[in-house]
């Protein structure tokens, strides 16, 4: 037996949507913001006219059926309700009986009684005569439940009803879901849920919207993909499927490069076999930005680097760049202002990195190569990293023996780190090691545009101009 | 979370829940209708002229029971409400000029208060009061116009509520047509009155200013407002009006009740959101014009009853209406006893004022008398 079944077109917000709800289960629409969710579930309730098409609730066409007697087969439970009084709670649920009242037959016995059963089954029997302005979140999603089990109708429409729930308040929500369609013949459940695991986990069947049209419909098990997740959400994830339910995770060996959130200089490591351990420490305290990549998961450098919280290019252990990696390699070449090499061992696995380096185009880039083995000893590549790294070197690649050198390198080549710029206020200037304050005259960190880095373009903070200037002006000490 | 079900055996109810309120409401409706009865009485007994209350049953003894009255001695001449009236006999007071205002004075505060209830339930506003679609504006335009026009003499109490009401009738009745837009939310509702209002006060202001003469006076006057100068058949059109638009009214209380969901959740639960909308406001426009053009702009009756009837039990509209409508009778009712009898002989008060200055504090002091908060 249908509960319910649609067929839609025409609006602007939906188009061309067909599926059915059945007796028994329980149907989620899944779909990102703005799909249409909130917009399908009301005009499938008649709270919204639908242009084309036509819903039948339990064989019935909705846009015949009088309200109250569409409220009698259709439970609608919004998703925030703002009641501008303080009912009691027992009042709040006695107006579920309205659709079996109307507005002038008088509270008989049958309905008080059925009233007192729907707050018995939400729990809610010590707070029948509290104001319902007074209940707690999750209390208040307990009313809700209550009315609409006091409205007796069949079917349940619930519209993202785990919204502004804690965890232990969305598992009593969709248990009760989950019992309620099975605890009398013709019963169903159609709701709207912004998780996709509760979706998967709770639903009979999931409807993926998109746009506002119907991208998929059928159990989780059947419809649930990372490519699925893809189209519809635009994101990509892992799923893995324990105890016959799917789980949707964010990815692990996937990583998106950001636009960066404030302007400055990036430097780009490029590391592996533990070679960049105190590279990466030590540019990540002295406040560089870094990205790192492409490194193998499982590699210590990688584990380094999620533990620094640098953005990293990740691929899968033991394999060559695939070209999804190169991809983004390349871009984070192209957002980069220095690149360093660290002494790593080159194999087939990452010899990739280097052939990107050597044919990357970008202007002004500056490339580094830390001191170590060999070239020769460090290349498992059948020559092709030695040939490589030659030619980075002769295409102005500089040699630089240590770390620290390699701090004093970047600066003079204009590459500030984060908090000689002022960005990062809380550390004082002119502490050891670091040099002469800014301010001094005649600092050999002269201001950016002496620099090769980059020229101070609109993506310099203004600060940096404003530091420059001063200095010009000889300075105020330091 | 509470999980201790506290299951009851059978599918009895637990008691005292639900029967407290039905008591509380019965106990107050009680109450409400003694008082209003003894107001009744005591007020025929107040006024510029006093009158011993045991001529006052006397002569209602004498009207209704045939028994025989001996009155004491005959006022002397005495001007009520701009009209001089000859050396009249109490019982001719009792019976033309106090009884009319007696129960003019509860006809309309029962019609304000079930009005200022029903816009405050419509409109989810605790500031709602019977003259927020504009009405009272509009009645004092009408009132200006009637002034304006100087017609006086002997047609005036029948015209000058004629135009009162008109003014007030097409006021509401430009905003319930504007209701019929798809627009017309709640909330560009109310703005219109406001505007409207605003415009018509605007206006008033001009003509008062640029016509003083023959307007400032009594249009002020009547827009303080007055329940001196009731006649019989002021009574029987406010009557009849007033009490089918008022039983009307309440009956929409589940209805309200609903709407305090939201529209949407009202619409879910099978309400026809917009026709109730339209219904009620239509109703208590009615009511309200009926009893502005009658007896001026009357403030705060309408927006103080239906807060203490809330406050005392509850806001579940199917009472609150009726009750609210009770409570502003009797307001009313006491505030125009104080009305003609504060100043002695030396005139009455016009009743607007009356309300306010009592209302207002008794408002106040209901309010914080416990904790405010916890919505309507």
């Amino acid at each position: 037996m249908e509960a319910l079944d649609v067929e839609l077109g025409g609006r602007e917000i939906l188009h061309e949507i067909s599926f059915e709800v059945r007796e028994g289960e329980i149907v989620a629409l899944v779909g990102p913001n703005g799909s249409g969710k909130t917009t399908l579930l009301r005009t499938l309730l008649g709270l919204l006219p639908a242009k084309k098409g036509r819903v039948l609730l339990y064989g019935r066409e909705v846009a015949r059926l009088h309200p109250r007697d569409r409220a009698r087969l259709a439970a609608w439970m919004p998703q925030q309700e703002d009641p501008a009084s303080n009912l009691t709670v027992f009042d709040y649920v006695s107006l579920g009986r309205y659709p079996h009242q109307g507005p002038l037959a008088p509270a008989i016995s049958h309905d008080r009684q059925v009233v007192w059963q729907a707050l018995r089954q939400a729990q809610l029997l010590p707070f029948a005569g509290r104001g319902i302005l007074e209940l707690s979140g999750g209390e208040r999603q307990r009313a809700l439940y209550a009315r609409a089990l006091a409205q007796e109708a069949p079917l349940l429409v619930l519209d993202e009803p785990t919204s502004h729930l804690d965890i232990a308040h969305q598992l009593e929500v969709l248990q009760n879901l989950s019992r309620f369609r099975r605890s009398a013949p013709g019963r169903a459940v159609l709701v709207s849920l912004h998780d996709l695991n509760l979706a998967c986990r709770f639903a009979d069947r999931l409807v993926w919207l998109r746009g506002g049209r119907l991208v998929a419909a059928g159990p989780p098990a059947d419809t649930v993909s990372p490519d699925r997740v893809r189209v519809v959400f635009g994101v990509d994830v892992d799923v893995e499927r324990r105890n016959g339910h799917a789980y949707v995770f964010p990815p692990r060996d996937r990583w998106r490069f950001q636009a960066p959130s404030f302007a400055g200089p990036l430097v780009h490591v490029i590391a592996g076999g533990g070679t960049g351990q105190r590279l990466l420490k030590l540019l990540v305290e002295e406040g560089f930005r870094v990205t790192a990549g492409v490194l193998h998961l499982l590699d210590s450098d990688a584990i380094l680097c999620e533990d620094l919280g640098v953005p990293t290019i990740l691929e899968a252990p033991f394999s060559p760049l695939t070209e999804r990696s190169r991809e983004m390699l390349r871009e984070a070449l192209d957002h980069a202002d220095a690149v360093v090499l660290t002494a790593f061992p080159v194999g087939a696995g990452n010899v990739g990195n280097l052939e990107e380096l050597e044919a990357a185009r970008t202007p002004g880039l500056r490339v580094f190569l830390m001191a170590g083995p060999s070239e020769q000893e460090r290349d498992f590549a059948q020559g092709r990293g030695t040939a490589l790294l030659r030619s980075l070197r002769s295409r102005g690649a500089e040699e630089v023996g240590s770390e620290v050198d390699l701090l004093g390198r970047l600066r003079s080549a204009g590459i500030r780190d984060a908090r000689r710029v002022g960005l990062l206020p809380s550390l004082p200037r002119g502490s050891p090691g670091e040099g002469p304050p800014l301010h001094h005259p005649g600092h050999p960190a002269d201001p950016p545009e002496s620099g090769g880095a980059r020229p101070c373009s609109e993506k310099d903070p203004p600060i940096l101009q404003r530091q420059s200037r001063s200095d010009e002006r000889g300075g105020r000490g330091g | 979370m509470n999980f201790n079900g506290n299951e009851s055996p059978s599918d009895a109810e637990p008691s005292g829940t639900e029967a407290p309120r039905s008591r509380s409401v019965r106990k107050i409706s009680l109450l409400l209708g003694l008082l209003l009865l003894g107001g009744a009485l005591a007020s025929a007994a107040v006024g510029p002229v006093p009158i011993p209350l045991e001529d006052v049953v006397g002569m209602i003894a004498q009207r209704l029971l045939g028994t025989a009255w001996v009155p004491s001695a005959c006022p002397l001449p005495l001007v009520v409400a701009g009209r001089s009236v000859p050396c009249a006999t109490m019982a001719e007071i009792l019976w033309d000029s106090r009884v009319p205002e007696i129960i003019l004075a509860v006809l309309v505060g029962v019609a304000l208060a079930l009005a200022g209830g029903t816009m405050q339930g419509v409109f989810r506003n605790p500031l709602g009061d019977p003259y927020l679609l504009g009405i009272s504006s509009g009645a004092s335009l009408g009132a200006a116009a009637f002034f304006l026009s100087n017609l006086g003499g002997p047609f005036a109490p029948v015209e000058l509520p004629l135009f009162a009401f008109l003014g007030a009738v097409g006021t509401a009745g430009v905003i319930l047509v504007a209701s019929h837009s798809s627009r017309a939310t709640t909330e560009v509702l109310l703005l219109t009155g406001v505007a409207l209002g605003s415009l018509f006060g605007a206006l008033i202001s001009l003509v008062l200013s640029l016509r003083p003469n023959g307007t400032l006076l009594p249009l002020t006057f009547w827009i303080l407002g007055s329940l001196s100068g009731a006649t019989w058949p002021q009574v029987a059109i406010s009557f009849a009006a007033i009490l089918s638009g008022g039983v009307l009214l309440a009956l929409h209380g589940r209805e309200i009740n609903l709407l305090q969901l939201g529209d949407e959740t009202a619409r879910g639960l099978g309400c026809r959101v917009d026709s109730v909308r339209r219904r009620t406001l239509l109703l208590a426009s009615f009511i309200t014009a009926v009893a502005v053009a009658f007896s001026g702009a009357i403030g705060f009756v309408g927006l103080v009853s239906p807060h203490i009837m809330r406050r005392l039990q509850g806001p579940d509209y199917r009472y609150l209406l009726g009750l609210g409508g009770a409570f502003g009778g009797l307001f009313l009712l006491v505030s125009d006893d104080l009305a003609v009898s504060l100043l002695g002989s030396g005139g009455i008060l016009p009743v607007g004022v009356v309300t306010s200055f009592v209302g207002a504090p008794f408002f106040l002091w209901v309010l914080y008398r416990r904790h405010l908060g916890q919505g309507m």
